[in-house]
């Protein structure tokens, strides 16, 4: 017998009482301004947030100290142009130094985004970057993980790859200090226009 | 995996041999635990999140061969292949199968304590494949030969002046003080790694039956990387990982970091469905133990266990005799649960490493009754051990001594005279016994206790001679 049909047999063979599956409603959290609360939480995260217009996105992002700094540049949003095409092997990405992508959508109550189908193409570069700029509109914020994952719905098993993603790559493997940066970006800066 | 078979109490000397370092390792878990409540607090809906995951799990087990059957089918939709291990030996040949078949040699591995559990990276290694471990915590204990001491921070139990000497004896690094250019040389090491890794090995968080799809959540991004690098990813994963629907990681994201880090998410949470363009996913699904455990009426539930290490953090045991004192690969309170289950007899003294405060499962983000089960492990142990009365000469000894003693007693409290000069006697006796029963054959039970200074005279005595004073007083 395989191991599938031996498991399946054994686990089958048990008799355990039923146990209703719940539905998932609650008395969830609310917050006056998502936004402000979307900041808190990813600043603890040690991630930055940036406001701004829709018009004034471009000159937002062009003033980021990553992009100023940064030589290498990849960009997949039409406000800020980068000076690199997203490369076919994912190990090209190694020499980034900034990666502005756009973010589906944020999670006020943790300061996650949403990062899915739209940034399949460098997905190995929102790792190997050095430092991760995302685009974010205000009216795409959620309270919680709850209605992220209501807006979600059947999309989240259509996507080959998605990630909440809260803050920058971070380790507190050594004395529990907290060191950003650990395999992933030094830094994550979201721009959260209106 | 089979370790030094010292007891719990043996190891733990051992580790509080060094103070300062096991006061440290209190300390910075104390302040985990800390976090986490700030985290919590934040919640009002704390307690329905813990009831509604308890629920989820309790749900998935009970149906748990279908949902098995649903994920499969909708895993290899995506184009994942899924395979199955009854124990850690066929989980091992199934992932080496996959290695030797593609000509893979150099693996980058995240975190998973099943394959910590399988002893996949010694079986790799044994057949020549080199395997890194990517997390930094996880890298540090790999370097030294040493297991993980805790689930979620492998290398708590050292500092920063090890692991200095561990990457310079080791990788070459020159002298550093402090975490950050530690990690920093961590990062350069392991980026050479992860781009020249033919093979990315990672843990499973929770698998959706419902789409097929696995989380794997980490702060670093070294799963990440590992899953997106190399054209070949093999996951591996304890049966018991299972939820039904995408919409239950709303549940157990909100609860698995708060409890863990009193983090409100880990830095990464990736959702995976199917390879990576013109890669491989291998998904290898492990029983190893783990249907007998659900076999277990009064122990199942730990199987809704989500790996947060929330009840190690908090425990006053683990917190004063780290994670290695336990032998095993999950150490801690839920540890204690598990192994004794899996290998019966061959952890004995860990349900009684704990002082059943019940602080675990206070904690617990699933709810497991972690300290009802440990106690009951200890039920179980007497009942296997004694035999009964009529068969056991030890215990028809004892019988006749609980009867003389209880006779003794019964003709001391009939007089209060006797009654006097036995309380005389035992106050003398105090006062010299625990330096006598710290030698004797008492010794286990009172080496690590204090009996309290007993008073120079009795009850009796101390309030006549008070009485006296008062009406002394008073006619003055």
């Amino acid at each position: 017998m395989s191991a599938r049909a031996e498991i399946l047999a054994a686990l089958r063979a048990q008799s355990l009482a039923p146990a209703p599956l719940p539905a998932l409603s609650g008395d969830w959290i609310a917050y006056p301004d998502l936004p402000e609360q979307f900041e808190r939480a990813l600043g603890r995260a040690a991630g930055s947030l940036v406001r701004a217009t829709r018009a004034g996105l471009s000159a937002a992002l062009a003033a980021l100290p990553a992009v100023q700094q940064g030589q290498r540049r990849c960009s997949l949003v039409p406000e800020l142009r980068g000076n690199q095409d997203p490369p076919g092997e994912p190990q090209a990405f190694r020499d980034l130094d900034v990666l502005i992508v756009p973010a589906e959508f944020g999670v006020a109550e943790s300061g996650a985004v949403w990062l899915g189908e739209r940034v399949a193409a460098v997905r190995a570069g929102l790792f190997l970057t050095q430092h991760l700029v995302l685009v974010l509109a205000r009216e795409n914020l959620v309270a919680h993980l709850h209605q992220a994952y209501e807006r979600l719905g059947a999309s989240a098993g259509r996507t080959g790859y998605g990630c909440f993603m809260c803050g920058p790559s971070k380790t507190a493997d050594i004395e529990q200090a907290l060191v950003v940066g650990a395999h992933g970006p030094r830094s994550l800066a979201v721009v959260l226009w209106e | 995996m089979s370790l030094v078979q010292l007891s719990h109490p043996a190891r733990a000397r051992q580790f509080l041999g060094d103070a300062e370092r096991a006061r440290f390792h209190d300390a910075a878990l104390w302040q985990i635990r800390g976090r986490r409540d700030q985290r919590v607090a934040e919640l009002p809906e704390w307690e329905q999140l813990r009831e509604l995951a308890a629920q989820i799990k309790a749900h998935t087990l009970a149906e748990l061969p279908d949902y098995l059957e649903r994920f499969e089918q909708n895993a290899r939709r995506h184009g994942a292949q899924v395979h199955f291990a009854r124990d850690a030996a066929e989980h091992n040949r199934i992932v080496y199968e996959l290695l030797q078949q593609r000509g893979v040699t150099r693996v980058v591995k995240s975190k998973s304590m099943l394959t910590e559990e399988c002893g996949l990276n010694p079986f790799l290694e044994q057949r020549g494949l080199e395997v890194v471990d990517t997390d930094l915590g996880e890298l540090i204990v790999q370097l030294r030969a040493e297991p993980p001491s805790h689930i979620v921070m492998p290398a708590i139990h050292l500092r920063t002046a090890d692991v200095a000497q561990t990457f310079a004896s080791t990788l070459g690094a020159p002298p550093l003080a402090d975490p950050e250019s530690l990690a920093e040389f961590a990062r350069g090491h392991l980026r050479a790694k992860f781009l020249a890794a033919q093979a990315g090995i990672t843990g499973v968080n929770f698998a959706i039956a419902e789409t097929g799809g696995i989380v794997v959540c980490t702060n670093e991004g070294n799963a990440d990387l590992g899953m997106a690098l190399p054209p070949l990813h093999i996951a591996c994963m304890g049966l018991e990982k299972l939820i039904p629907r995408a919409a239950d990681l709303g549940v157990f994201l909100r609860l698995l970091a708060r409890s863990a880090t009193g983090q409100a998410i880990t830095a990464y949470s990736a959702h995976v469905h199917g390879p990576r363009p013109g890669g491989e996913l291998h998904i290898v699904i492990v029983d190893n133990g783990r249907s007998a455990l659900r076999a277990e009426a009064q122990h199942r539930s730990a199987l809704r266990c989500i790996r947060c290490g929330a009840c190690m953090n908090t425990c006053p045991v683990f917190r004063r005799s780290g994670g290695h004192s336990y032998g095993t690969t999950v150490p801690g309170p839920i540890g204690s649960i598990l192994a004794p289950l899996r290998e019966a007899g061959a952890h004995d003294s860990l349900p009684h490493a704990c002082t059943l405060c019940g602080s675990c499962t206070a904690v617990c983000p699933v709810k497991i009754n972690l300290h009802d089960q440990l106690l009951e492990l200890r039920h179980r142990q007497l009942e296997l051990a004694v035999r009964p009365a009529a068969q056991d000469p030890r215990r028809q000894a004892a019988r006749a001594l609980e009867r003389t003693g209880a006779a003794l007693l019964g003709w001391v409290l009939r007089s209060p005279a006797r009654l006097a000069r036995a309380g005389a006697l035992l106050r003398w006796l105090g006062r010299r016994l625990p330096g006598l029963a710290r030698r004797g054959p008492l010794a286990r039970w009172t080496a690590t206790r204090e009996l309290p200074p007993l008073p120079e005279q009795s009850f009796h005595r101390a309030y006549a001679e008070r009485r006296a004073r008062d009406s002394g007083r008073r006619s003055a």
